[in-house]
């Protein structure tokens, strides 16, 4: 079935970003947690600060606990692959049950890390699941603008992680190029401000606020 | 006796804020059958509105339409000219289904008992007549206490409603007593709102009964709809969306030409 | 057989892995669970399998032919061979479909028969689900994962294959199509039987359809699709009669598609399965289904019903009344009504009730025999348990055929002492194998 409706553009989009902020949020936790082991310790409130989130954490050890898996918080990793396995599951026709059963298999990892003295490995399949989701995706997904979609949301999501927590700034310029590519190739309709913004930053290198440069990232579409 | 009637019905429905992807079916052009004939009709629509006509289940024209652009009021008209003559009325075919308690009309335990109360006369038409006494005694006239929802059993036990309570009685009444009867809804002579009645099936002829008023209906009533009750066949349904409040003024006015 | 149950874990580690659940509601929120699953099949020999097929075919086409003549003429009703009484007064009889054909004339295209198998060796139909059974998916998926397990047992043993069911259920769709796509329709990701619907939808190629996703336009109904509107020409709803359209029917339906009706009465949409069926699987008409064969097809039945008494006929009634402390009692009415009562179950008291009820209103009750059916072994741990089983076949009815899909879904219950097998009361299922000599 090869074509979409404008409500499963919006679960395609949300699908990329949720499966990207699931994989992204999962790397620098593994980071945070190593750093933990050997007492350095992480600055969690200044995280909670740049993500703008609540900071309802009392010590590095309880972040990496709560951020991870309350299910409880919006917030949470856990809910991230909640919602990311919800856009999934209403996708099945146009994504495959194949597709599917990684989000579904990430979700399981998930659990299992939840419930694990070592979370890390478990963590690690969930990683391991999202790359053969993006792998199986591609594959099973034959409309274009449908595979675009997702990858968009993706993107969105990569560099608005990026320029909130102030990670790799040399590499923006290089990551909204590659998002001005997808969105071409998508039937998203992009707010012509936020395109504009974005659109000078990327390819004519004009210096723009960060904030102002997120601010249009995450106004691009209005879905 | 033939007579020849001037019909004019104006609905206005005003929302607070835009309405989308509006949805409707009106039931508000009178058909024509032996006793009612529509010598012409015309319907206007304001946003106008392509619709389609289709005849339900029960006989009764609808039109059919949908405004997907944002609108703030909903508008239609209805006018034209009928012949009403009921020395034309023609036997028909029952309708089995106007036997049985119908969404409206299931008869509480409280109907039950007045209707096992009454002592009703011989002949059938007596009975009809004797039923829609037995409404008036029970039920007083106010408007504003029950609403389109309203059923049978709870008009009863309130003890009071507007004319759509009184056909519902009328018409659980009936079909206990083991009529067939039917929900009408349409135009009476005079100035004000749409109104409702019933048709009882006596010797093969849908024979018209209005319990409101207490009376046979004549040459002044003009015929809408019919079904088992106003869920069947009601002048207007609409969905939309649009978080508003609603406002709805109607006029009609019917009168000899 | 043996290396179905040793492999056990592997195969309910595949059904997590699809995500095969289904969802209940506690304490009002919603939650979804994985639908137990037993590894030791149910097996129909050929011979077996060819006498229900039969049978079942058989049985819907007369229900099928009912239904028309129901929305049609009556002649059924006029002759007396249905009392006019079960027909109206039953909350499935939808007034609004009278005198609409669909598409190809079929009214129930995927009908669900649950058939429970007697220790008698005979099979007896429990009741039929005409509106929108469920349950299709679940042996369909399993059965997959089951020969990834354990291939051998499928090398060696001849078992009709059933991962057809999408394109069945295609062929079915297409077959009364009357010109566009067809969509599966859901009432979303919160249905209890969502897994089927969006499963359902991916095997037959069909667009899975939420109502927003749906409009009616000029009597058509359409997709809204990124490629602008496509025309639909079949939808497999999945949403019960009353919600489908709140111009003609529930009014407060938010889950439906407004004016749907008039894209049916004008024939520009097939509805699968077709509105107002419910007349024909209420609990009262199945005693006529039998009387339907004779009558529309002029054979005798080939599968039976449980023996059933109506209480509206009073050589029934009297039987009924002197044998209550034996028969199961089935209150018709829908809501808010007595459900099933096993006579043998009641203290003296309820049975005085229980025969003051009947007098009262006697349509409003059928009473059955009990049958003593046959029990299927489960494994509980590791132990083998037996357990009460029903059968749920599903028939597949389009504008030129009808068809037995050569499965079904074979539920159990997990509490030995209940007869209610149903998966939201935490019973499980069990793959169905039709053996092929």
């Amino acid at each position: 079935m090869d074509t979409i409706t404008l409500s499963k553009q919006n679960r395609l989009f949300w699908l990329g970003r949720y499966s990207e902020r699931v994989h992204t949020s999962i790397q620098l936790m593994m980071e945070f947690y190593d750093s933990l082991l050997d007492g350095s310790g992480m600055d969690y409130q200044a995280f909670c600060r740049k993500m703008g989130i609540p900071c309802v954490y009392d010590s590095g050890e309880d972040f990496c606990r709560r951020y991870l898996f309350d299910e409880e918080s919006q917030y949470s990793i856990v809910s991230a692959v909640e919602a990311m396995l919800g856009n999934g599951m209403v996708l099945r026709e146009t994504i495959s049950s194949q597709t599917l059963a990684y989000l579904q298999m990430a979700h399981s990892a998930m659990e299992m890390a939840s419930r694990s003295e070592s979370p890390m490995v478990e963590l690690q399949w969930v990683l391991d699941d999202i790359m053969a989701f993006r792998g199986s995706f591609d594959d099973a997904v034959e409309e274009e603008s449908a595979r675009n979609i997702t990858k968009t949301g993706g993107m969105v999501e990569r560099i608005s992680l990026m320029l909130r927590l102030e990670r790799h700034p040399e590499r923006v310029e290089h990551e909204l190029r590659k998002l001005l590519n997808r969105l071409y190739k998508t039937d998203l309709t992009p707010d012509p401000a936020a395109l504009k913004t974005i659109t000078d930053r990327a390819l004519d290198g004009v210096a723009v606020d960060r904030i102002a440069l997120l601010s249009s990232v995450e106004c691009l579409f209005h879905i | 006796m033939s007579r020849r009637l001037n019909f004019f019905y104006d609905i206005r429905l005003e929302f607070d804020a835009p309405v989308v992807e509006h949805a409707f079916v009106l039931r508000c052009v009178p058909p024509s059958f032996p006793g009612q004939e529509i010598l012409d009709a015309t319907l206007e629509l304001d946003p106008h509105t392509p619709y389609t006509r289709q005849r339900d289940s029960f006989g009764n024209l609808m039109q059919i339409g949908r405004l997907s652009q944002p609108h703030d009021h909903f508008h239609y008209t209805v006018s034209g000219t009928a012949r009403v003559d009921l020395s034309l009325r023609r036997p028909e075919a029952d309708l089995p289904v106007c036997r049985y308690p119908s969404a409206y009309t299931v008869p509480s335990r409280d109907i039950q008992n007045y209707f096992h109360s009454l002592s009703l006369p011989q002949t059938p038409a007596e009975r009809a007549w004797a039923l829609s006494e037995a409404v008036g005694s029970r039920m007083r006239y106010t408007p504003g206490v029950t609403g389109p929802s309203t059923t049978a059993a709870q008009a009863f036990a309130a003890g009071e409603g507007v004319c759509q309570d009184y056909a519902h009685l009328y018409l659980t009444l009936a079909r206990l007593a083991g009529f067939s009867a039917r929900y009408v809804n349409g135009l009476p002579e005079g100035e004000g709102a749409s109104h409702a009645w019933c048709e009882i099936w006596l010797d093969g002829v849908w024979t018209g009964i209005d319990p409101t008023r207490g009376k046979w209906t004549d040459e002044g009533y003009i015929r809408f709809g019919t079904g088992r009750d106003f869920g069947d066949c009601p002048i207007e349904r609409g969905t939309f969306l649009g978080r508003t409040a609603q406002r709805q003024t109607v006029f009609m006015r019917v009168c000899q030409q | 057989m043996d290396s179905m149950i040793r492999h056990k874990e592997q195969i309910n580690r595949q059904l997590a892995r699809y995500g095969v659940k289904f969802g209940i509601y506690k304490n009002g929120t919603f939650h979804e669970r994985l639908f137990p699953y037993d590894p030791i099949p149910r097996i129909i020999t050929a011979k077996e399998w060819q006498t229900l097929e039969q049978g079942l075919r058989q049985r819907v086409n007369a229900l099928n032919l009912f239904l028309k003549d129901i929305y049609g003429p009556k002649r059924i009703l006029a002759d007396g061979t249905v009392p006019e009484d079960f027909v109206y007064r039953s909350p499935g009889y939808l007034p609004q479909c009278q005198g609409i054909t669909p598409p190809g004339g079929v009214y129930s295209h995927i009908s669900g028969i649950d058939l429970v198998k007697g220790k008698d060796g005979a099979w007896y139909i429990l009741e039929d689900n005409l509106r929108i059974p469920s349950g299709a998916s679940y042996p369909l998926i399993a059965r997959g994962l089951c020969r990834r397990c354990s291939p051998d047992t499928f090398r060696h043993n001849d078992i009709l294959d059933n991962r057809n069911y999408g394109q069945l259920l295609r062929r079915t769709m297409d077959s009364v199509n009357t010109g566009g796509i067809n969509v599966v329709f859901t009432p979303g990701r919160y249905n209890a039987a969502y897994f089927e619907h969006s499963y359902l939808a991916e095997q037959s190629g069909a667009a899975l359809a939420e109502s927003s996703d749906l409009y009616v336009r000029d009597c058509a109904l359409y997709y809204r699709s990124t490629h602008g509107d496509q025309r639909v020409g079949a939808i497999y709803r999945r949403v019960s009669d009353e919600y489908m359209d709140p111009l003609t029917f529930e009014p407060q339906s938010l889950i439906g598609i407004p004016n749907l009706m008039s894209a049916y009465r004008s024939g520009n949409v097939a509805v699968l399965n077709a509105f107002g069926n419910g007349v024909a699987d209420d609990k009262g008409i199945y005693y006529f289904v039998p009387k339907m064969i004779r009558y529309y097809l002029g054979e005798e039945p080939i599968l039976r019903n449980a023996p059933t008494y109506l209480p509206f006929y009073a050589e029934d009634c009297k039987y009924v009344l002197d044998h209550l402390d034996c028969l199961v009692v089935k209150d018709v009415a829908e809501a808010g009504g007595y459900g099933v009562l096993f006579g043998s179950k009641l203290t003296r008291q309820q049975l005085l009730d229980l025969k003051a009820a009947i007098l009262d209103q006697p349509r409003r009750f059928i009473a059955q025999e009990v049958i003593d059916f046959q029990d299927l072994p489960i494994l509980e741990g590791d132990q083998q348990v037996e357990r009460k089983a029903d059968l749920r076949a599903f028939v597949l009815t389009g504008a030129e055929e009808t068809v037995v899909w050569p499965s079904g879904l074979t539920r159990f219950s997990r509490d030995p002492d209940s007869f209610i097998v149903n998966s939201s009361q935490g019973g499980g299922f069990k793959d169905t194998w039709i053996l092929s000599h």
